[in-house]
């Protein structure tokens, strides 16, 4: 028989490798599950049967929509034991069922995740380290209320009559860390907030809860290609594009079409469907950052906007060889009428390539794979990838571009009013050698694309992009090993149409995705966006022309917290790659305060605004949050916008909405001025 | 990578010091008596138009190379054009405009020239990064090696030579002894045992909001940082928690220093966003902060085309000049000038060579101020020989940028022998 089998087998291996136990001939211990509040992230609970041959669980409970309880992991999680007996269960309360799998020393999985059959022993596989449980719920909140047992057996056949809960010999008794709450991709619903606040602007509970349901990877496939989602609503929750030359007109009139178009932004962050595309816009004009200040011109700064979305998801060296000859990055970085007509007598100005390669491609180091730097050995200083010459030599390759701005263009849309045009009479003659690589020139745009390729075919460009794109989407210090596999994808995709898309594919489906889970802060951006989609700000009220401009307050917020998408302060963008902490000082976290108020004035309990731009419904109380009740506000707001937060944080809620469970504005901004709230 | 202040914070270092007592300083008085107010010239100053040699050979070569391409004219400023500023001058800074025939400060900048003539300026020439770092032209790399007195160091540290001069010499108590008053928490000014107070814009207006209409949450907001067990998870939770904690300490302290010194005899600060952050560190010192050292920082140098608009490197040079005399004027006229030194610095000077957008790019060599009652007053350093530039097109640098460190971290009355990794010989400038 195939068990016999594999007993002969582990008989075999574990007799080869047996530890040094106290009793040679058998042992146990068991373990109790506690349960813990939600938002925890805690590690797997889980049993250790290395050196056993049998385990078999016992649990009694079963889990429920419970309220926190008096215990917590910060008191004797023993003493909760006695709270989970099946009489503490609510009548009706949905339940689900403990699952297992086992896993090997270093965590990865042996078995596959499966309903633990209590009351009997299961043999253990050889190479398994642990038995880790789950609770396999469905809607993810709940807190996990099993007492669990579990009897490790080194005999070479267990005792048939063994009592359950009692230990076969001399048991210990630990506490297991944690229980999570995992729906069908196996992750807990803590994992599907964390999930769509990095790659999308987080959601409402009811929406995590339905990509909770249906799985991540559906959410993520979709998303994958935003052609395939139907985003027409989202005219409904936007101002109108306005035309070149006009005001607005709205009720509070007095805007220029400027800042209606840096107001879409927010507008589109907001309410479209298309989340992942509006994040990695977000990353590109974050690393390709580009200021009005300087630009000054509002069409040419919407228009590169435009592009890079169109180009965000695509081929890596398309974006740039696109963005290369926009107008608002001609001007930016003095690209536009820089002339090589004579470079000896006038040298052509070397903004554009100098930051084009240490900022913008492949950075200043040489780096390997692994996003290391690339040393020299005798003289212990990192390589470097350009030296002053080849400035000088990328510099001359762009030269001849010029923006064509005619002065009055008339009633047009103002994304289309500049052009760019190629002057071969000002273009310094090629070839041109630039790290190594010989460029032919033919005198013609064309220059653009051969000179962009040789920088995105350098080898340090795929870490160094990898590497920010990893700080920005899941944890400011990537391991090696992350680095190193994305950036294997990177490479295999250089030619890809889809090369972005896949890469983004790979970073979220890689082992180490998660490791990222409460280790950043987030952008003004991300708390404002985050903060109106989590409370369902989205889509309260379609815009008309009678309203507030929609989010009008909320932009003006970002300007006061540093963060307005046009006006990074300098060519360093926002905050540089892996220092997200920059953003929080203490008179930008005073912003961050003063300015999330904002939002928490929009929470409406009583009648909805007409006229307001944005409305956060709270009117029915018990049909948002199941009860009218200071507990049940402060239930949803901490599910919602903090994926739990702290008892500290619950508690001050709690007594501040007892006093008027209608001031749920002020129970708002407790939250958004929380440490819970700031991180990501 | 960078380290985050995050890692700094929970534990990167050896000695972890309860929260609170980081945030809030050494308790211990710091030594020394210097008041230190450093501007950074964000973007790569160019030195050569800010102090223009006026003898023959060097002019000669100023205004030959200086010529913008296509009949621009020249990139800087004509013999005529300097005579009729009266803005040159000598070593000896009793030498008047008129009799002066070595150097001239900017046009613009004839408020700095008066100072120089009372003895309140030091100039600095030929100062900069030296050749053994290769990224010495690079934004990102330039700024960090000024803020961190080292090369070659970038991504490796997370402490600047200010910052680390506290360390020695002791924190200021009340609020720390460090602060910047442009919204950022500089790296310049962080040293092991105190991050800088980052305040941005009226000093009166750091406090605390209520969410609900009600005017002062400090609080309620104290109540939110402290004992937030959630924070021990999570890394970025203890960061925004502590950063709460301070913050929340810190504001009636900073509320009660703006209500000491209203600044209303300040002179106007107009739009002037670098004017604005020295009436606020004026206002601070004013009201006894006790607080040794000041950051601000004035953009807009890397002036890549179009260097000679009204409002490129002119305009930041007049405002420059404008803002340096009114906070030196404001403090002495209040008797608080005695024992403070206002100094410049920036991430490089700039290309000789005019180029074809009628700019400059990035090259070396700059020049740089101190201005104070402290100083010694007169021309330090060397301009570099505008005949001699290397093969980049670059004059080569007189002054180590360490060596004008050093000189400012033994002012302040620390050691600068771990700070700027050797010991350079006294420039004496103060």
């Amino acid at each position: 028989m195939k068990q016999r089998l594999y007993f002969l087998v582990a008989l075999a291996f574990i007799s080869a490798a047996a530890p040094a136990l106290a009793n040679p001939k058998t042992f146990a211990t068991t373990y109790v599950a506690s349960a813990i509040p939600r938002g925890h992230a805690g590690a797997d609970a889980g049993v250790d049967v290395a050196g056993g041959r049998y385990v078999r669980i016992t649990a009694s409970g079963s889990i429920s929509m419970g309220t926190f309880g008096a215990c917590g992991r910060a008191t004797n999680p023993d003493g909760c034991a006695s709270a989970f007996s099946p009489a503490r269960v609510a009548a009706g309360a949905p339940t689900g069922s403990l699952i297992a799998a086992f896993t090997s020393a270093s965590g990865a999985l042996i078995t596959s995740w499966a309903t633990v059959g209590t009351g009997g022993y299961i043999a253990i596989p050889s190479g398994a380290a642990r038995l880790v449980l789950r609770i396999n719920g469905t809607t993810g909140h709940e807190p996990g209320a099993f007492r669990v047992v579990a009897d490790v057996v080194t005999a070479a056949a267990p005792a048939a009559s063994s009592a359950s809960g009692v230990a076969q010999v001399g048991g210990v008794r630990r506490t297991l860390a944690s229980m999570r709450s995992v729906g069908p991709s196996a992750l807990s619903r803590s994992d599907v907030q964390y999930f769509l606040r990095r790659f999308g602007f987080s959601d409402t509970p009811a929406n995590v809860t339905a990509v909770y349901k249906a799985g991540i990877s559906s959410w993520l496939t979709q998303q994958l290609n935003p052609s395939s989602i139907d985003d027409s609503a989202l005219s409904q929750y936007m101002e109108p594009t306005p035309l070149y030359g006009t005001g607005p007109s709205t009720m509070n009139g007095y805007d220029t079409f400027g800042n209606i178009l840096q107001r879409q932004i927010l507008q589109r962050e907001v309410a479209s469907k298309r989340q992942l595309l509006e994040k990695v816009t977000l990353h590109w004009l974050e690393h390709f950052s580009v200021s009005q200040d300087k630009v000054n011109d509002a069409g040419a700064m919407a228009h590169y906007e435009a592009t890079v979305r169109s180009d965000a998801l695509g081929n890596f060296a398309q974006l740039v060889s696109d963005i290369a000859v926009e107008p608002a990055m001609l001007y930016w970085l003095d690209n536009n009428n820089n002339n090589g007509a004579n470079v000896v007598t006038s040298p052509p100005n070397e903004n554009f390539g100098r930051e084009l390669m240490q900022l913008y491609v492949l950075g200043v180091s040489q780096l390997n794979p692994d996003g290391s730097q690339v040393m020299n050995t005798s003289t212990g200083m990192p390589n470097q990838n350009y030296t002053e010459a080849d400035v000088k030599q990328i510099a001359q390759a762009l030269t001849g571009f010029q923006v064509q701005a005619p002065p009055n263009p008339g009633l047009v849309n103002p994304l289309t009013v500049d052009s760019v045009r190629f002057y071969n009479s000002r273009h310094a003659k090629g070839p041109f050698t630039i790290m190594g690589q010989t460029i032919v020139d033919t005198g013609d745009p064309t220059i653009v694309p051969k000179v962009i390729n040789s920088l995105v075919n350098n080898p340090s460009t795929a870490p160094f992009q990898v590497k920010e794109l990893l700080e920005r989407f899941v944890t400011e210090t990537p391991s090696p090993g992350y680095i190193s596999r994305i950036t294997a994808v990177w490479n295999a995709n250089v030619s890809s149409p889809n090369q972005i898309a896949n890469v983004m594919q790979a970073i979220a489906n890689d082992q180490e995705f998660y490791s990222g889970k409460g280790s950043m802060v987030k952008e003004p951006i991300e708390y404002v966006v985050d903060a109106i989609r989590e409370l369902n700000g989205a889509y309260a009220t379609p815009f008309t022309t009678t309203m507030e401009t929609p989010y009008n307050s909320d932009y003006g917020a970002l300007g006061n917290m540093d963060q307005q998408h046009w006006y990074p302060p300098t060519v360093f963008s926002f905050y540089p790659p892996g220092d997200k902490e920059s953003l929080l000082t203490n008179s930008l976290l005073l912003s961050r305060w003063s300015n999330g108020s904002s939002l928490s004035n929009d929470v409406r309990t009583t009648t909805l605004c007409a006229t307001c731009d944005t409305n956060v419904d709270f009117t029915n109380l018990t049909a948002l949050t199941g009860a009218n009740t200071a507990a049940s506000v402060t239930h949803y707001l901490l599910d919602a916008l903090v994926d739990g937060g702290s008892p500290e944080l619950q508690a001050l809620m709690q007594n501040y909405l007892a006093n008027n469970v209608k001031n749920v504005n002020g129970a708002v901004w407790m939250v958004l001025t929380s440490p819970e709230y700031e991180v990501n | 990578m960078l380290f985050s202040r995050r890692q700094f914070m929970c534990g990167a270092t050896a000695t972890v010091l309860s929260m609170p007592a980081l945030m809030r300083g050494i308790a211990a008085e710091a030594s020394g008596n210097l008041t230190l107010v450093t501007i950074f010239l964000n973007g790569g100053n160019d030195g050569l138009n800010t102090v223009i040699p006026i003898t023959t050979t060097q002019y000669g070569a100023y205004s030959s190379l200086r010529q913008i391409p296509g009949g621009g004219g020249l990139l800087g400023y004509t013999e005529a054009q300097i005579t009729a500023a009266g803005t040159a001058f000598d070593p000896n800074y009793l030498t008047p405009a008129a009799s002066a025939t070595t150097y001239a400060f900017h046009p613009n900048m004839t408020q700095l020239r008066a100072m120089y003539g009372q003895g309140k300026v030091a100039v600095l020439l030929g100062v900069g990064l030296p050749p053994v770092d290769p990224n010495r032209t690079d934004h990102a790399i330039a700024q960090f090696d000024w803020a961190t007195g080292s090369v070659n160091k970038y991504g490796l540290a997370n402490t600047g030579w200010i910052g680390q001069s506290f360390d020695q010499i002791g924190g200021a108590g009340a609020i720390p002894p460090t602060v910047s008053v442009n919204y950022s928490s500089p790296v310049i000014l962080t040293g092991v045992k105190n991050s800088p107070l980052a305040l941005g814009g009226d000093i009166g207006g750091f406090s605390v909001p209520c969410g609900d209409g009600g005017t002062d949450c400090t609080n309620r907001l104290l109540d939110l940082s402290t004992n937030n067990d959630y924070a021990s998870n999570f890394m970025s939770a203890e960061f925004a928690r502590s950063l709460a904690e301070s913050t929340t300490t810190y504001v009636g302290v900073v509320k009660g220093y703006a209500a000491n010194a209203s600044g209303s005899t300040y002179p106007a600060i107009g739009n002037s966003s670098l004017r604005s952050q020295l009436k606020q560190i004026a206002r601070l010192i004013q009201a006894g902060a006790p607080s040794r050292a000041y950051f601000a920082s004035q953009g807009g140098y890397d002036t890549h085309s179009s260097q000679q608009n009204a409002n490129s490197q002119p305009g930041l040079l007049a405002d420059l000049s404008l803002a340096i005399s009114d906070f030196y004027g404001y403090l002495a006229a209040n008797g608080l000038s005695k024992n403070v030194a206002i100094m410049t610095y920036s991430d490089f000077g700039r290309r000789v060579q005019a180029n074809s957008t009628a700019g400059t790019d990035h090259g070396t060599a700059s020049v740089h101020f101190i201005v104070g009652d402290p100083v010694k007053p007169g021309v330090y350093g060397a301009y570099p020989d505008l005949t001699k530039l290397d093969a980049n097109g670059n004059p080569l640098i007189a002054v180590d940028f360490r060596n004008y460190i050093s000189d400012m971290v033994q002012a302040l009355g620390a050691d600068p022998t771990n700070i700027v990794g050797s010991t350079y010989p006294k420039l004496g400038y103060i």
